[in-house]
């Protein structure tokens, strides 16, 4: 279990989170939403140590995270960043070879080989490996990272859940990557693994999450269920917008229409 | 075995080997192999030299060839340690101040030697330019890079611009020093600031030595972190790599094998550029690839330019600085201009 308790986090004079408390639980799929600057990423580097500048306290179970050493904590957690560039030459097999640097010293054995290969297969990138990441589109590139941050924590650890982190990865990525990506997501899932995951679009959340939670200027507004608190009252408070919710004959879950 | 992954490491270790041969013989005065071979054995049975040539041999020649070689592997380290952390395929100790802050502060000693404490001379001695050009290369190297981080994102350009103003305040202090001191101090400065290997001695070859073993050992710890670094310095903590130590360790282990370098010869620029640039063609920017062979490249280009400074204007010698810049500068605006559309494309 992931535990925030009461996360304050201002830059200067700005209140970007204001007393967040919130618990991820592993087995389920996490998804944050909540309209541009309303501290997502903010909430999720808080949650994976990247800021450490916050006030409140993060548990990784039961052990706090600023007591957890950068190098350890590598080993079962994985976090997935917004496209960022990369100023040198690099194939995509090298890069994602990097995810399994928490878990060897100076030679990869062949067990990180394997889980490379693993993980090249399941997100179907097999042509991708020996290209130039800089020469890959927008969204080939999206899915070399994920291949990189799910290979880090592909296999069980001994003494903790895993958790992965994902800012925005549907970014970039057609709609039938964009389902194929959360289905692997979905599968990978066991009960020693959490995802939690920033999305942008409530559909997804419908169709795919076990919890959401919804940011407003940085306050926790509504978290739980998926189909039971989203409503067009919700959607109208977080994004100003009308929206009607349609049920769908023979589906679970109902479809948001704007 | 031959397969394009080690192609590279035989291919520029045979022409490393055919460099240091012809280094070795062609100068002011051409040794033969006879001459060279005789010389090692007359060294290792304990007797004199016997001819001028084999005095010029283990005298000048070779000290000077192992000195070029271990400064063009460690410059050529030292640019790709400053690429990966700076995460800019642009900078390297000769652009953005590091050499300069090292000529700055060993130029100091040049010209205030004779205001040294005698007692301090004798007990740090030889090591007193180090020192000073060390100072003086940190302070640099840490104002570009302070003011770098200072940044939301960092940007290819600002750094060289910053880089530009530091590599100005440390010529300038150079300047200043050449201006007070006296003539043949003066001399030494304006011809050491553009790089020589003329003054090679066995002993600046041991303390280069040593360096370069430091450099090799820790070279197997920065493999990881500066790959890491590729992806960003957020993407490398997640990685489980603590940055801040590395940051300090890299920077200053840089520190000291530009301000050793410079020291003993002086500011030679573009190698740090070119070879690690040359190199990424071949094995691309996995530092487990890259850092190995840019030391092989690194020494051979410096050998070779050594070469050219030496027998270009025979029995004279130009000052190799001007071979490296003026091979390296037009290199150095190709990648400028590749660099810079590419992130006007971005």
């Amino acid at each position: 279990m992931l535990k925030l308790q009461n996360i304050n986090y201002t830059i200067g004079s700005n209140h970007i989170l204001n007393s967040i408390n919130v618990n991820f639980a592993p087995g389920e799929l996490h998804m944050i939403l909540g309209p541009n600057g309303s501290g997502k990423t903010s909430l999720l580097k808080i949650a994976s140590g990247q800021i450490e500048n916050f006030n409140g306290l993060v548990w990784y179970d039961d052990m706090a995270l600023n007591e957890i050493n950068t190098a350890t904590l590598a080993t079962f957690r994985s976090y997935l960043s917004q496209q960022n560039n990369i100023p040198f030459p690099i194939k995509a097999i090298e890069l994602i070879q990097m995810g399994r640097y928490p878990h060897y010293e100076y030679q990869a054995t062949k067990k990180d080989y394997d889980i490379i290969h693993a993980v090249i297969d399941q997100l179907a990138i097999t042509h991708l490996k020996n290209r130039d990441f800089n020469t890959l589109s927008g969204g080939e590139q999206q899915r070399v990272q994920f291949a990189r941050v799910l290979a880090q924590v592909w296999e069980k650890s001994k003494n903790n859940n895993r958790y992965l982190f994902l800012d925005e990865p549907l970014n970039n990525l057609d709609i039938q990557y964009q389902k194929y990506l959360l289905q692997t997501i979905r599968s990978i899932i066991s009960e020693d693994i959490a995802v939690i995951m920033i999305v942008h679009d409530i559909n997804w959340a419908l169709a795919f999450s076990d919890k959401v939670y919804f940011l407003q200027n940085g306050n926790l507004i509504a978290n739980g269920n998926p189909i039971e608190i989203i409503t067009p009252e919700l959607i109208q408070e977080v994004f100003k917008i009308d929206a009607k919710l349609i049920s769908i004959p023979g589906q679970k879950y109902p479809i948001v229409s704007f | 075995m031959l397969n394009k992954k080690n192609a590279i490491y035989i291919i520029s270790s045979i022409l490393l080997c055919l460099i240091i041969i012809a280094s070795i013989q062609w100068g002011a005065v051409n040794i033969t192999n006879k001459q060279m071979v005789e010389a090692v054995q007359h060294f290792f049975q304990g007797k004199t030299p016997s001819s001028i040539y084999e005095g010029v041999f283990l005298q000048i020649r070779l000290p000077r060839v192992i000195l070029c070689m271990f400064s063009g592997a460690i410059l050529a380290v030292s640019g790709v340690f400053m690429q990966g952390l700076f995460r800019n395929p642009l900078v390297e100790p000769g652009i953005i101040g590091t050499s300069a802050g090292a000529a700055f502060g060993a130029s100091i000693v040049f010209v205030l030697a004779a205001y040294i404490p005698i007692e301090w001379k004798s007990l740090i001695g030889p090591l007193l330019v180090p020192l000073f050009a060390f100072t003086g290369a940190l302070v640099a190297t840490y104002i570009v890079y302070a003011i770098s981080k200072s940044q939301q994102k960092t940007n290819v350009l600002s750094i060289l611009l910053v880089g530009l103003a530091i590599n100005s305040m440390g010529l300038s202090g150079m300047g200043f020093m050449t201006y007070i001191a006296r003539d043949p101090q003066a001399r030494s400065i304006n011809f050491w600031n553009l790089g020589t290997f003329s003054g090679a001695n066995w002993q600046q070859v041991l303390i280069v030595f040593s360096l370069l073993i430091i450099v090799i050992l820790s070279i197997f710890k920065f493999i990881k972190p500066l790959n890491a670094l590729l992806l960003g310095e957020d993407e490398a903590l997640y990685l489980g790599i603590n940055i801040k130590k590395f940051r300090r360790k890299i920077l200053l282990i840089n520190t000291l094998m530009v301000a050793i370098v410079t020291s003993f010869v002086g500011v030679i620029g573009f190698v740090g550029l070119i070879v690690p640039h040359i190199v990424r063609q071949f094995v691309g920017s996995d530092h487990k690839k890259l850092l190995p062979a840019s030391m092989i490249i690194g020494a051979s280009v410096l050998l070779m330019a050594d070469l050219v400074a030496r027998l270009l204007l025979a029995p004279s010698e130009i000052p190799i600085g001007i071979i490296t810049s003026l091979v390296g500068a037009p290199i150095f605006i190709l990648l400028l201009k590749k660099n810079l559309f590419l992130k006007a494309d971005a």
